[in-house]
């Protein structure tokens, strides 16, 4: 019996069909996309936040000439690859990784001074200053508290300015697990006392699974806050296809990690339903579901591997960029200044890692 | 016309940036020293610290160009024919370069900072921050600097070994007048807390590669500046100091030719002094030659009646100053050695020396495994207080030695390899000498319950002309050129016919 000529599923375009846009294609031919939504214009100013895996976004950006925007350039004499190392130009601002939107939504009011943290600053093991909220960006941390406020300072005013002055905000979601304080509810990046300074407290710092309903409420939030000091920006949605590095639920990071994902990539839907100035671009979907994962990953299984990274800026390039006609004189990306040892995004969850080895080392050879 | 001989001064060569060109041809007195000092001077204005790698030929052709370096590129001094240097009627030591870097880079640095930024300086003596200029984090501008003069490093790295005189100018304080410093940043103005600040970091940058390096930094900033900028009575243009810092910078050079002598010996002129020494030929001890083949030692002991008649009752002063201090002798600085008190030896207690050390019982120790007569003794008598130790850190050239001589019974005398592994542990004793290869010993005098007395002693050969001979030269230890030194300030048994040493070396 054939199909009548009346059904829906004659229909649909190639790309709606599993046979047409996936079975067959090698994975780098796969783009999960049905075509562009809305193209970025040369001058349009793009800012963009999130987890580690939005630096490859920004870095695509700006090499291949678009107005990316940055507030924050950090001293004028220091070189590009010094730069990124301090967090200058890996985002927007300086505000390094942002893996949960509610911590996006505390930077924004942070930003406008509607939230002040109680939350002191950390000291690291040299003694020096950290920002809890930006625990990374300066390497070694800070000379003095009074440098770390002043910068900190410093800082939210460049904040300000992305909000303000974004024509196009790309955001990456990373995660729903988090660490938060139990004096005001302000959301960490990562656990305190876990390499990168500050000291864990069971009675402060308190862990938290954000669910569906929260992340869909703090996406609203932030929208509302953005629209504002910004009535017309634009936001480009994406989820991280970077496994978690550690659950704090009493389960297989595998269950968290497809849990964490999961709600993520729902919230974004729920939220480009409601909202027309939201889009989604499926990163999470490109590296996770298109190839196989034992090329796509490193093999630790959570490195998203270079072959995975440059098919995703492919789909970027094509779903917002027209193409990948260079629109302006490209600058050289901070990967090609900084060369191949700098050619991975400055990840929190890495420095952890790093400081469990260390730890480990370190409580081997006593 | 008749002319006045005035004397020979000492050459001192300045080169790099536009500050040094205020010293061409300057010449000047050291104050309380027949010294005199000229000053030649090689403005390379292309040459910064940040690009030195890649002007390095730049810096070598000025050196050649005033005779610092050979036409072959080979160091001057340590390559000089010795007839040439005999009548010249100077010591050949190395030549004093004083380098001036590091302030174009700043000045572009100024430029590129614009009036935006602040920084927060440790230890600040007062500049302040503007807290309304975007802040730069302080590891970020310590990074800078450190990039930026990390060629400048590296020459200094590659002129030491061969220029033991080498010297880096601090940069100078800056003007509080933006607009007259914005002349010197392409019109750019710079807060003058800023470029302060800046500049503190830079110089606490070179003082830290001179140290590691053991270069006098020359600082000057205390002298020339006036609540941390530049005193008006130094200001020549907004950038540079004037006539009158000149004074200033040389007394800061002269202190260094004075105190910085450590490294300063020819080590080829050493190797000559032996060359011109006549062979030993007197006893030997089969066991101190046994002794010095397996360990670089000789232990023995002087007639404790004859150590007392030039040791007993010596007048030690604690932390004297070394009027002595001396371009031709490696010694301590004029300040001294900290924790360790000397005594001076009158004529009579130096001839009873000399016929101590001069004695067979010292001499077949002196000599054990050397053909060559070591008839250079250089004496300084040391006291200890309880607990206290010493040992002589000063370097020792090419071919000599040196010993300790135990004044009294208690402390001890420790020995190990330079390596740091115990060799043996001596009670001292009245007389007890102790010869040895500082190249491959060390020796340690160590006073225990009392106060204890011991003489540290330097062992160089004797040209033939020469009587054996025992010096005192205070703190110092050996002439840095032992073939032309100062014997003003240095006491001897038998006496110097001269005030200078002047010997024409071998070929």
């Amino acid at each position: 019996m054939g199909i009548d000529r009346t059904s829906p599923y004659l229909k649909v375009p190639a790309s709606a069909r599993w046979r047409d846009s996936m079975a067959g294609r090698s994975p780098e031919s796969i783009n999960p996309h049905a075509g562009p939504s809305f193209l970025l214009g040369a001058g349009d100013r793009i800012a963009s936040a999130g987890s580690c895996f939005a630096q490859r976004i920004s870095e695509s950006l700006r090499a291949r000439g678009y107005n990316y925007l940055i507030t924050e350039q950090g001293p004028p004499f220091v070189d590009e690859a010094a730069k990124r190392e301090l967090g200058y130009g890996v985002y927007s601002a300086r505000y390094g990784n942002i893996y949960t939107v509610l911590q996006l939504v505390q930077l924004f009011q942070r930003a406008f001074g509607r939230f002040e943290p109680q939350e002191p600053l950390w000291t690291n093991g040299e003694g020096r200053f950290v920002d809890p909220f930006r625990p990374g960006v300066q390497p070694g941390g800070f000379a003095s508290e009074s440098e770390c406020l002043w910068d900190r300072a410093s800082h939210l005013k460049a904040v300000r300015r992305v909000f303000e002055e974004a024509d196009v905000l790309i955001f990456t979601l990373g995660l729903t697990e988090s660490w938060v304080s139990a004096d005001d509810g302000a959301v960490f990046p990562v656990c305190p006392g876990a390499g990168l300074g500050g000291r864990f407290d069971p009675e402060r710092h308190l862990f938290h699974n954000f669910t569906l309903t929260e992340v869909v409420e703090h996406l609203e939030t932030f929208l509302a806050l953005l629209a504002e000091v910004n009535p017309s920006a634009r936001v480009i949605l994406t989820v991280s296809p970077v496994p978690l590095i550690a659950t704090f639920e009493p389960r297989h990071v595998l269950q968290s990690t497809v849990y964490s994902k999961s709600v993520l990539r729902v919230a974004c839907e729920e939220i480009i339903r409601r909202h027309d100035h939201v889009h989604y671009f499926a990163s999470y979907e490109i590296v996770t579901a298109t190839g196989d994962t034992r090329r796509y990953f490193q093999d630790d299984r959570r490195e998203v591997a270079d072959e995975a990274v440059a098919h995703v800026i492919d789909c970027f390039g094509q779903q917002f960029l027209g193409g990948d006609a260079p629109v302006a004189a490209p600058a050289p990306p901070p990967a090609a200044v900084a060369g191949p040892s700098s050619n991975k995004p400055l990840c929190d969850e890495n420095e952890i890692l790093k400081a469990m080895a260390d730890l480990a080392a370190s409580s081997t050879t006593a | 016309m008749k002319v006045e001989v005035v004397g020979r001064p000492t050459t001192i060569h300045l080169v790099g940036e536009s500050h040094c060109v205020q010293f061409s041809d300057t010449l000047a007195r050291v104050p309380g020293a027949e010294e005199t000092l000229l000053c030649r001077v090689r403005y390379l204005r292309e040459v910064t610290a940040s690009n030195c790698d890649a002007t390095f030929q730049q810096v070598l052709d000025a050196l050649k160009a005033e005779g610092v370096l050979d036409p072959g590129g080979n160091a001057d001094w340590l390559v000089s024919d010795v007839n040439a240097v005999y009548l010249s009627g100077r010591p050949m030591l190395a030549p004093p370069i004083v380098f001036f870097m590091g302030d174009v880079d700043l000045q572009t640095l100024f430029q590129l900072l614009r009036d935006e930024y602040d920084f927060e300086l440790p230890d600040d003596p007062g500049y302040g921050v503007d807290r309304n200029k975007t802040p730069m984090p302080l590891a970020a501008v310590q990074q800078q600097i450190e990039a930026t003069y990390r060629p400048f490093e590296a020459m200094l790295q590659a002129l030491r070994p061969v220029f033991p005189r080498l010297m880096v100018h601090g940069l100078p304080p800056r003007t509080p007048d933006d607009a007259k410093a914005a002349r010197w940043t392409g019109g750019v103005t710079v807060a003058a807390a800023v470029r302060s600040k800046m500049t503190v970091l830079a110089n606490r940058r070179l003082a830290g590669i001179c140290a590691a390096l053991d270069i006098p930094f020359l600082d000057t900033w205390a002298e020339t500046s006036l609540d941390g900028y530049l005193h008006p009575d130094f200001e020549l243009d907004g950038l540079h100091l004037n006539q009158r810092a000149t004074a200033v910078s040389l007394s800061a050079i002269a202190a260094a030719l004075y105190d910085h002598t450590a490294p300063t010996h020819n080590p080829f002129r050493y190797q000559l002094l032996r060359i011109a020494a006549p062979p030993y030929d007197g006893p030997r001890d089969e066991a101190a030659e046994r002794d010095w083949s397996a360990r670089g030692i000789a232990i023995g002991r002087l007639d404790p009646a004859d150590t007392r008649r030039w040791a007993s009752g010596l007048s030690f002063d604690a932390g004297a100053a070394n009027p002595a201090a001396h371009p031709h002798w490696v010694g301590y600085p004029r300040g001294g050695r900290p924790g360790v008190a000397t005594a001076r030896l009158s004529s009579e207690r130096l001839e009873a020396a000399a016929a101590s050390l001069g004695s067979p019982a010292a001499r077949r120790l002196f000599q054990a495994g050397e053909a060559m007569d070591y008839g250079q003794v250089f004496l300084r008598p040391i006291a200890l207080d309880p607990g206290q130790a010493a040992a002589a850190d000063l370097p020792t050239p090419l071919e000599c030695r040196r010993a300790l001589v135990c004044l009294d019974d208690g402390g001890a005398v420790e020995l190990e390899t330079t390596e740091g592994a115990a060799i043996q542990t001596l009670a001292a004793r009245e007389g007890l000498l102790v010869v040895y290869d500082p190249r491959r010993v060390r020796c340690r005098a160590r006073a225990e319950a009392s106060v204890a007395r011991f003489a540290e002693i330097g062992l160089a050969h004797r040209p033939a002309s020469h009587p054996f001979r025992v010096v005192a030269p205070g703190l110092c230890d050996w002439p840095a050129d032992p073939f032309h030194y100062t014997v003003k300030d240095a006491p001897a048994w038998p006496p110097f016919a001269h005030d200078l040493v002047h010997e024409r070396s071998p070929a």
